[in-house]
């Protein structure tokens, strides 16, 4: 018996990591076009990657949902009409909006379905009401939303809900950080945040006392010990961040909360779950400190990443499988250096990740050798169980 | 041009009137971000500000979730004797509409930087839309093309205190062990130059502001020409009262002199921000590597290369065949033309063709790195 099951919403900031995703079992990927999103220095997609993307997607059941959450001004809206007509011509299945003016045009021009961006830090009933009038059919909350009152708002308002699982967060509240804007000349909420919050700041009080902290930089969002809020209150999605982080990244996420997901969908029961084999997956990710947020109650001091920025790192992306087959063998593109003592794990897209011994590795054009170059291709014999688009990592050997 | 000021106790009222403030604002802790009064003394000033022909607007500028939302909702619709409601969240914008009688005035201080952002709202609310007060993003050349157009009252912040960043959180008190209403400090990030930016933390969560205020008084004439009716000035992060003075005086008298002596005795140094210009969007071309940006044209892209030998692409485009003329373009932009004489596929075979989603080889080109862009020609 299948039980309700909220869809699995993940980052895809370019074509590749689309795939990836949606190979993984994302339900659907958000990404963007060259212009109007919030990461201008994603490598995105141009217009016939969205098609391909799209097109990939839909044979696969999955769905392409188009950013278009910038703040803009007069003069960035003149290619908007055409840019959205052109998204409803390859049939995307919404487009993420934060501003009112976006949403206008997005109705005037084409059916596509309307999602509002967590930028618009919609928090309560009536600001999801006010969006509604404009047309929204789903609102992605502002990360100060508890699942239990998303949950109410839900059901009260029959707007869909989405909510941020995991990833990345802003310590302000979305939409509202114009630090950027005002100290790099940088239009943070047209694509241009320059991430002042992870910096160091001293701090001097009324009274004299002084204080360095990264007061300003939040812990990262850890959702998947909280999916059976999320499941028991109905949210229908479920999103991951993360447009600017890796394949390895994007694998790893949407494999584990696909297999949790399709744990309660198949048992309707979060009994035996196998919790700990899931946090031991993602903890294989680089990542921050980890915090709930405001998912069960509003976020506390607790929250505060009060560290500098490093990475925490025991696996790498190795690579990423470009083709496998019985005849031909695997290739593999290597973004990382291994030997034959490296030990290497296949992220596979259901079941058991598979160990890849690291064995009769040859160039190319078949020419053997006893080390991987980031960025070179290499050859691998056939392993039951491998495939195109599969996701390689690597243990790091501490120094 | 009106001038908007904060009221924040009984014994400015004279002032403001004398200096011939017509509006005054009332900031209740609960609902403003930066509010010092209590529900019922903001009553108490709106009686006398009413009587003395002032117009008084609420101040509801802060955020609120669902529960605080509802909990402090009900006590407006109880009672609000004001006669406008200045309000920023969406949802407390379509509450206001639908629950008291009172004109509104748009807080569209953070985005809303194109009209029909502005439109959507005057479609949903009518004649009760009465003031908006725009973002300090827009430069002035965009609000005298909107004023016609509008058809409402436009505010701006003349002077005051420019905030750049608000949390929930509470971010401030966790670093010290002092219990109060209010946390108030300074930081200095180590992106140098940026010190001195004012931070708070109240029940809204941290607030940052920038380390100067945002002037725009010193352009009075040019606010006066693009069509501003209201100019704002926030004087209460001042450390002395007595600016309410100096500031009343320009305000009655806004010529240079009584500029300066405002200026002088200011607490912080004032910046026009984007009142001239807002390019914050220019330097977004350099944020990636242009030349790796894909083209139409583009058919290919190099995974490695073996020297003298091949190189190793993907197809992401148009499909490729022996004969084809391409161009290669290396992230470092340099790019050269050549015809290819042979292909091979993933198994280093010779074939006539390559499609999209591929992996073949074509015969090597120096200075083409992994990354170097393959076009048709």
């Amino acid at each position: 018996m299948n039980h309700f099951t909220p869809e699995l919403l993940a980052p895809a900031g370019n074509l590749d990591k689309l795939k990836t995703a949606i190979l993984y079992g994302a339900d659907a990927v958000y990404c963007a076009g060259q212009d109007y999103g919030l990461r201008a220095a994603a490598d995105n997609f141009t217009q016939e990657e969205l098609a391909v993307g799209v097109q990939f997607a839909h044979e696969r059941g999955s769905k392409v949902y188009v950013v278009l959450n910038g703040f803009l001004h007069d003069e960035d809206l003149a290619g908007l009409p055409k840019f959205i007509q052109f998204l409803d011509s390859i049939k995307v299945d919404a487009v993420i909006v934060s501003d009112p003016g976006v949403a206008l045009l997005v109705k005037e021009h084409s059916t596509i379905p309307l999602h509002v961006s967590t930028q618009a830090s919609v928090l309560n009933l009536h600001g999801v009401k006010a969006w509604s009038e404009l047309g929204a059919t789903r609102v992605v909350l502002g990360r100060e939303v508890t699942v239990h009152d998303a949950g109410t708002l839900q059901r009260t308002s029959g707007i869909e809900m989405e909510m941020f699982v995991h990833g990345a967060m802003c310590m302000a509240y979305s939409g509202h950080c114009v630090i950027s804007n005002f100290t790099q000349g940088r239009d943070s909420n047209r694509g241009g945040c320059a991430h002042s919050c992870r910096f160091s700041y001293d701090i001097k009080f009324e009274d004299g006392q002084r204080e360095s902290s990264f007061f300003m930089s939040s812990k990262d969002l850890e959702g998947l010990s909280v999916l059976p809020r999320f499941v028991q209150e109905g949210i229908v999605s479920l999103k991951v961040e993360g447009r600017m982080k890796s394949e390895l990244y994007a694998a790893t996420t949407t494999r584990v909360y696909r297999q949790a997901l399709d744990f309660w969908k198949n048992h309707g029961s979060w009994e035996n779950a196998p919790w700990m084999k899931w946090q031991e997956e993602m903890r294989k990710l680089p990542h921050r400190d980890e915090t709930t947020a405001s998912l069960i109650a509003p976020a506390g001091s607790d929250s505060i990443y009060d560290e500098r920025e490093h990475v925490d790192q025991s696996w790498a992306m190795a690579g990423v499988i470009l083709a496998a087959s019985s005849e031909r063998g695997v290739m593999i593109e290597c973004r990382h250096t291994f030997d034959q003592t490296s030990q290497l794990e296949v992220l596979t897209f259901k079941g058991d990740v598979i160990e890849l011994p690291v064995r009769e590795m040859c160039a190319p054009d078949f020419t053997s050798i006893e080390k991987t170059k980031p960025s070179s291709l290499i050859r691998f014999p056939w392993i039951e169980g491998l495939a195109a688009g599969q996701v390689i990592r690597l243990k790091k050997v501490r120094s | 041009m009106k001038s908007v000021v904060y009221l924040t106790q009984a014994s400015d009222l004279d002032l403001w009137q004398r200096s011939g403030v017509t509006d005054v604002i009332l900031a209740v802790k609960d609902f403003s971000r930066s509010g010092t009064l209590s529900f019922e003394e903001a009553i108490n000033l709106n009686e006398k500000a009413t009587a003395l022909g002032l117009n008084v607007s609420f101040d509801w500028d802060a955020l609120m979730e669902e529960p605080r939302f509802l909990m402090l909702s009900k006590k407006l619709k109880d009672h609000f004797p004001f006669k406008a409601c200045r309000v920023r969240d969406a949802g407390a914008v379509v509450w206001v509409r639908e629950n008291l009688n009172c004109d509104i005035h748009l807080l569209l201080e953070s985005g809303h930087h194109n009209l029909k952002a502005i439109e959507s709202w005057q479609k949903r609310l009518g004649a009760r839309l009465k003031r908006v007060a725009l973002s300090p993003e827009l430069p002035q050349a965009t609000i005298k093309l909107w004023k016609p157009q509008l058809g409402l009252e436009i505010e701006i912040l003349g002077l005051g205190p420019l905030l750049l960043f608000h949390s929930p959180r509470p971010l401030l008190s966790t670093l010290t062990s002092d219990k109060k209403e209010e946390w108030i400090a300074e930081g200095a990030s180590e992106e140098s130059p940026h010190k001195g930016f004012p931070l708070r933390e109240n029940s809204h969560g941290t607030l940052m502001y920038h380390p100067k205020d945002l002037s725009i008084i010193e352009r009075w004439n040019e606010m006066r020409e693009v069509g501003i009716d209201y100019v704002r000035f926030d004087h209460r992060q001042q450390k002395s009262h007595a600016i309410v003075g100096l500031l009343a005086t320009f305000i009655s008298h806004p010529v240079e002199s009584t500029r300066n002596t405002l200026k002088e005795n200011w607490d912080r140094e004032w910046m026009r921000g984007y009142w001239d210009v807002n390019k914050s969007d220019v330097l977004f071309d350099k944020l990636k590597n242009q030349n790796l940006s894909h083209s139409s044209r583009q058919c290919a892209v190099v995974l490695e290369g073996k020297k003298d030998s091949w190189l190793a692409i993907k197809v992401t485009g148009l499909k490729l065949n022996p004969q084809s003329q391409i161009e290669v373009m290396n992230p470092q932009g340099k790019s050269k033309t050549i015809k290819l004489h042979w292909l091979k596929n993933d198994a280093f075979q010779n074939v006539e063709e390559l499609q999209m989603g591929e992996i073949g080889f074509i015969p090597w080109i120096s200075g083409s790195p992994s990354k170097t862009k393959i076009s048709l020609v």
